[in-house]
This record gives C-alpha cells, structure tokens and sequence, in this order.
C-alpha cells in the first residue's frame, strides 16, 4: 500500500473500519526517532514509576514482573525538549487522518503519555468494547462516512516484533453490539480473536478507542517505548480540563443554586476524579447518587423485582395450601375408591345372573332326562 | 420513563408529558418572566429564510442575562424548571447518567403572525454530539431539548413546534421541501401542547422547527438544552480557549496550528481557528489562516 502524507487512501478507510486499527509504517526517520528517544532518556527523573498488577487486574495471564513507566506533560516541557512531541501533534499523517476518522476541528482530549516497559512487565487488562455502549467514543459509520468520537494514536519508538508482547487488539471490536466475554479480557481463552499488532521504531498506529484492546505482557529484550496521543472529535469530551465546575463556568452566583441545580451545570467529560455529582429521581424528588438524602437501597425498586411480579408467599402460607392440596388429594382418592367399589357390585349381579342361567340350563336337562 | 413513554420516544424522537406544571407554577414562571419580556428582541435574519409555507413578522428571542443568574427572587423559578424530578426522571433515561445543561435557558416568544422557523437537525448528515443510538434495550441521545411550555399550544397547523417524527434514525439527507416545509408530504406535524406540559425533543438528531403562529395569545416557552455527559452541543461564544483549558506551560507560545487542536469541545459552527488541513507538500496550515490573526 502506498501511504501519503496529505490524503487517506480508499485501502486505509477500508481497513480502519474493518478492523478497528492502522499501522502507517516508517513514519519518523531514524534521525526523528532517534531525537524522540533522546529527549525522553534525559527526562526519565520525570518518570513515574507503578507497582506490577496495577494494569494486569489480576488476569493471570497478563500478570508480570513489573509495571510500565510513564512520563506526561512533555508538551509543557522546556522549548528545547518540547518542541517535538509539539510536532507529533499535529503531524501531517496525523491531521489528514484523523480529519477523515474523526472529523475536521478533531482536538486532543488528553496526553501526550509515554509507556514504558523492561522485559518481564505486565500486560495491561483488555477494555473498551461497542457493548456496553460508550458514547464518549462511539465508532459510526454511515454513508460513507466514518466517526470516531476518541481515537488514540500511538508513535513507535521501539520494534514490536512476532511474541513480544505489547499493544493488541481483537480486530472489529469496535463495532460490537454484545458484550466481551470476561475471559479474553482477561486473555485466560480469547477464543484466537486477541491480535498483538507488530510494528517497528517509527510506525504509527491509529486505533478506535472503544475497540478492545490492550497489551500482552513484554517479552522481548529491549525496552518497549511508545507516545500515546489521545484526540477526539470536535464536541466530543473524555478528560473535563480546566473550566469544569459550575462556578469556574458560570460565575459565583450559581453558588446560590441546590447542590441538585449545580449538579447539571457542570463542564463535559468522564475523566473528573470522583468531582461530578450524578443525579437521580424517581419523578417526585431528585437526589444526588450516594448523598444522605438519596433513597434507601430498599426502597429502590432493582430490574430483578420488576421482572418477576409474583411476590414470593411466606413459609406458613405455602405449607398451609400444600395440606389443602393433600386433602383435596385424598378426598379424591376416597371417592374413586368408593366408585370403584360401586362398580365391583354391579358387576356381581352380572356374574350371578350367569350362574344362575348355568343352574337353570342344568335343571331343564336334567327333568328332560327324567321324562325319557 | 415507563413502557409506553420510552416506545413514543424511540419512534418519534419527541416526548410531550402532560399536567407537569400546575396554575400556581405556571403563573408563578410568567411573573418572573415579566423581566426577561424587556430584554425580548426582534430577530435581525429571518428563521423563515424565504420560505413561503414560514413567513410572518420577525422572530422574538430573549437576548438578556441567563434567567438562572436573575437576581432573587426572579431567577428562583427558572432554577426550579433546571433540576425538575419530572425531567432528571427521563432525562437519565434519555442521555444517560451525568447529562448536563448544555446551553440555556432560552425563552421563546411569538405574537399573532410571527414568522416560523425552517425545519434543522436530522440523523443525516450525522452529527456525533447529537445523535440518538439505541442499543441493548438503552437509549443514548447526546442532546435533549427540554421546552416548558406556559401558554396553549393548540397546534394542528396553528403554529409553534413543528417536527418530523422519526427523522432522528433517517440515513438520508433532509429534502429542500421538508427544510422551508413547501412539499413534505404530510411528515411535518405540530402538535398539541397545553400550558404546564413539558415537551421533550432530540434537538439536533429530530428534524424539527416552528410554524408562523396563528393564536391571538403569545407563545410563551422555556427551553433548557441538555447533553450528554460527553457532549457538547456549546455556540461559539462558549469555546473555551486553549489558554483557559490546559495549564499555561501546555499551550505557550504554541504555534497556530498547534493551538487548533488544542481548544475544549464544542460544536463551534462559526469558528475557523480549529480546521487544519495538509497540502500536497505535506504541510499542514490552518483551513482559514487569516482566523488566526482574527483570534489574536
């Protein structure tokens, strides 16, 4: 395939809606990579480093000896470093493709984030998935036409080779309408879907965020190293960024409103950390979820309720029909007994009559006898 | 929601729930209204847009504070309309938890032959931040107009609300006829509205408008524009900047096309500084470079 700077060709929309995923190959030089590289290196007191089962989850599979290491902020960094994660941004591969997957105005949601793992470390759980739906990173098609609320795109630094581990993926996840079995998001049977993606140091890779995905634990000798930029559509939020309360949006005055009224006047996203206040109501009065004026748990009728609307009779109850249904048993039994005799009598008459008949066929031969 | 009201919902893209609002609650809205009456405007640029089946006098929009913000006691019965239980109810049904007030509220007012205005919104061409999904038994539409509604609304062609049920699932674009609503075969219907119901509409997903009004009384409504948690359905003015977004060190000093990208969502129809484009030489420039001296 032959990829240009400037324009998508019909081959990569093909292949981005098919599988969820693209890998645009050689895009950084040696040169670029090898600048990228160096500037992380001598930022990596920056690093934060995790303890090992953060990302696994406790997938067995996917556990390992140690955790990735992260670094952010590199857009803020000093000119001299920050320069070029600056240029990645908005790198030409970049904004023609992300115009066509996301749309014009697309915009970065959050990051740049680099990963980081030495041999041994963990793979990351696998997430995202069309069901349940997620509308924060919805994958649409129609006429033509693709949209893609959150995609993240992912610089290669380092070769990803057959076995090593790394990024990956179960290809069309993005457009699932049933939910992913538990055991290949924790890759205990993944059923073959779970694709590791090879790639090498200068690849880029653009995947549909609500596609599942995540990494299986590093095996190779070298460092993975990846810069993860995550983009969404242009009214599309996941992170919520500065101007996020009612009062950084709309002035102090909301202060006067219920903590209900404010509830509704907070900025967009997902990412607040716990911040946001979630409604709820039952159409008579409306409480923020966890707040002491919330409903009980009791009263708070559960699918499973609405669904069987037999109430469950109690213990004594339940005994007292089953004696009344033996009774009515054995009231039956008596009467087809008592039947059953009835019927046996009437059937004496019968073989009687015949014996009788026997008797008197015997008497008659018997007096003919007697007159000869 | 129950049954009958999530069918009504998912067929026509529209809900109208009766008897929210009693007399004491209408009267009590129109009263604080009396301050938002002085700040109503005639429209400059026609919504009829020409067209013949819309024409009338000029629109009337409320260009004054937001009515949450009116001082006390004015503002109190708007704030009770924004977080009412009848609306969080379905609301959470219809957008999902943690929606939000997107923009508003915004007072509708029509005299006696105000013009209508055309026919907008529709499932195609699709608009991410606004378009409805149903999936696994859940609806998801990331913008719901909720409009109260203080006066009659008789409907039946006599003005006001005007839609096209079902328009929110359309895969085709919406026809010239069905626009300025000249030629469209009987799917534009205006229903019947009382005063104290609460009419619900997948604003931007439905195609919807008014028709001219033709009641001797004015057309009075509330609307608050609610989205989804992850939508925005914001105009420009409310953008937020890079500068205000991100942490000062983020986006200092950034080039043009850097700070495009850089901007917190929004729908932003009339904003040219955040469409980037790559030429043949593969540089990439902004799509309108002079919006870039107009920014700063």
């Amino acid at each position: 395939m032959n990829y240009e700077a400037h324009r998508v060709s019909d081959e990569e929309m093909y292949f981005f809606d098919l599988r969820g995923y693209l890998v645009i190959p050689n895009v950084l030089s040696q040169a670029e990579i090898a600048e990228l590289n160096g500037i992380l290196d001598a930022n990596m007191d920056r690093a934060r480093h995790f303890d090992a089962g953060r990302l696994a989850g406790g997938a067995k599979a996917l556990s390992g000896s140690s955790s990735r290491v992260e670094l952010t902020g590199m857009l803020g960094w000093e000119p001299k470093y920050r320069e070029a994660f600056r240029k990645l941004l908005v790198h030409p591969f970049v904004v023609s493709r992300l115009n066509e997957f996301s749309g014009k105005g697309f915009r970065l949601d959050h990051g740049p984030l680099m990963i980081q793992s030495k041999k041994g470390a963990e793979g990351h759980r696998f997430h995202g998935g069309g069901e349940p739906f997620s509308q924060a990173t919805w994958y649409h098609q129609q006429n033509g036409k693709i949209y893609c609320r959150g995609i993240t795109v992912a610089w290669q630094l380092s070769d990803c080779g057959p076995g090593d581990g790394g990024f990956a993926i179960v290809p069309g996840s993005h457009k699932l309408a049933e939910p992913t079995p538990d055991e290949v998001r924790t890759y205990e049977d993944d059923m073959g879907l779970v694709e590791q993606v090879e790639m090498k140091a200068g690849d880029l890779l653009f995947f549909a965020e609500t596609a599942t995905h995540g990494t299986l634990p590093w095996t190779a000798d070298h460092d993975r190293r990846s810069i993860l930029y995550k983009y969404a559509s242009r009214a599309a939020a996941r992170a919520v960024g500065k101007h996020f309360t009612p009062q950084e949006r709309y002035g102090e005055w909301v202060n006067e409103l219920s903590p209900e009224q404010q509830a509704v006047l907070y900025g967009p996203g997902v990412h607040h950390g716990g911040r946001l206040p979630i409604l709820d109501s039952d159409g008579d009065k409306v409480w923020i979820e966890g707040a002491a004026s919330a409903p009980t748990k009791k009263a708070k009728k559960t699918k499973k309720v609405k669904k069987s609307k037999k109430v469950k009779k109690p213990k004594k109850v339940k005994k007292a029909k089953k004696m009344k249904k033996v009774k009515k048993t054995a009231k039956k039994v008596k009467k087809t007994a008592k039947k059953a005799k009835k019927a046996k009598k009437v059937k004496k008459p019968a073989r009687k009559v015949k014996k009788a008949a026997k008797k008197t066929a015997k008497k008659a031969k018997k007096a003919k006898k007697a007159r000869r | 929601m129950d049954a009958r009201e999530r069918y009504f919902w998912d067929l026509n893209g529209h809900l109208v729930v009766r008897n929210v609002l009693d007399q004491d609650e209408i009267d009590e809205v129109n009263e604080a209204l009396k301050i938002a009456i002085e700040g109503v405007r005639e429209r400059q640029r026609s919504g009829a847009r020409g067209s013949e089946a819309l024409h009338g006098s000029s629109a009337r929009w409320y260009r004054g504070d937001n009515l949450l913000g009116l001082p006390h006691p004015h503002g109190v019965p708007f704030r009770k309309l924004l977080a009412h239980p009848q609306v969080i109810s379905r609301l959470r049904v219809m957008c999902g938890r943690g929606f939000r007030l997107d923009h508003g509220p915004q007072f509708n007012n029509a005299v006696k032959d105000t013009e209508g205005l055309t026919m907008h919104g529709a499932g195609a061409p699709h608009r991410d931040m606004v378009a409805y999904k149903h999936q696994g038994g859940e609806t998801y539409c990331g913008g719901v107009t909720v409009t109260w509604n203080l006066t009659d609304h008789p409907g039946n062609g006599t003005g006001g609300f005007a839609a096209v049920p079902g328009s929110h699932k359309s895969d085709f674009p919406m026809p010239e006829g069905v626009r300025d609503a000249t030629d469209h075969v009987g799917s534009i219907i205006n229903p019947e509205i009382r005063a104290g119901d609460v009419l619900f509409f997948a604003d931007g997903a439905q195609t919807h408008g008014t028709l001219p009004w033709k009641n001797d009384w004015d057309r009075r409504s509330i609307l608050m524009k609610y989205a989804s948690r992850t939508s925005t359905r914001q105009d420009v003015a409310r953008c937020v900047a890079p500068e205000v977004y991100w942490d000062d060190p983020i986006v200092q000093e950034m080039s043009a096309e850097e700070r495009a990208v850089m901007f917190g969502p929004c729908s932003a129809p009339g904003r040219e500084d955040m469409y980037l484009t790559v030429e043949e030489n593969g540089a990439v420039r902004l799509e309108h470079p002079e919006s870039a001296q107009r920014a700063t």
